[in-house]
């Protein structure tokens, strides 16, 4: 799995790992918001230490995430 | 100018090859001797042109993608990536930052992307026909 999420009561963290591309963020974004829909964090964190290449999926895949942490108030 | 070495290459649209396509042609570029940083510009502008004939040159279907790489004697690689698919109808307004005609997770970066990675970009478009990115980049390669 190109990404690993671990949860505290008010807060997520997404490590991802390995290539952002239009192929690989499909599963990566599932894997996020189905964390946040459980949880509604108020911070969500994505960390890209990680990530050896990455296109304009991974911006898109930053301000989607952004637009539904937001959606759940946080 | 003539090439000194070039490569053709023909890959389905389908999102599995994004890797593949971007891979293969700084594999080929590679006996440039570029910069760690050439490279990742030059894999980074294909990975936007290859993702631009999935997602919008082809939409419903998987058609072909065609990329060719050629390699010049005064250090330019040339990269051509080519789709058979809908064509652009304005490609002055799809090269704007920030536009796209997709909601969703597109940013509509794709052509800001690839004209601040590389060195040339052009643009050619037919409605129903297809569309051809050209994109160009001076290797400069390692100093010793």
């Amino acid at each position: 799995m190109p990404v690993q999420i671990i949860s505290t009561p008010m807060r997520i963290t997404a490590f991802i790992s390995g290539e952002i591309d239009h192929h690989n963020a499909v599963r990566i974004r599932e894997a996020i918001d189905s964390s946040v829909e459980k949880q509604c964090p108020k911070v969500l964190r994505i960390d890209f230490s990680d990530v050896s290449f990455m296109d304009s999926s991974g911006v898109g895949l930053v301000m989607g995430r952004y637009k539904v942490v937001n959606s759940y108030g946080g | 100018m003539k090439p000194i070495n070039e490569i053709k290459l023909e890959l389905e649209s389908r999102s599995v090859n994004e890797s593949f396509a971007r891979v293969a042609v700084s594999a080929f570029v590679a006996q440039m001797d570029p910069t760690v940083e050439e490279i990742s510009d030059i894999k980074t502008a294909v990975s936007e042109a290859v993702t631009n004939c999935i997602v919008h040159a082809y939409p419903v279907s998987v058609g072909k993608i065609y990329i060719w790489a050629g390699l010049y004697e005064d250090g330019r690689v040339r990269i051509r990536i080519k789709d058979r698919g809908c064509g652009i109808i304005d490609v002055k307004q799809a090269m704007e930052p920030l536009f796209t005609t997709l909601g969703g997770e597109r940013t509509g970066l794709g052509f800001a992307v690839m004209e601040s990675f590389m060195d040339k970009i052009r643009v050619r478009s037919k409605v129903g026909s297809g569309t051809t990115v050209t994109l160009e980049k001076n290797i400069k390669g390692r100093v010793n």
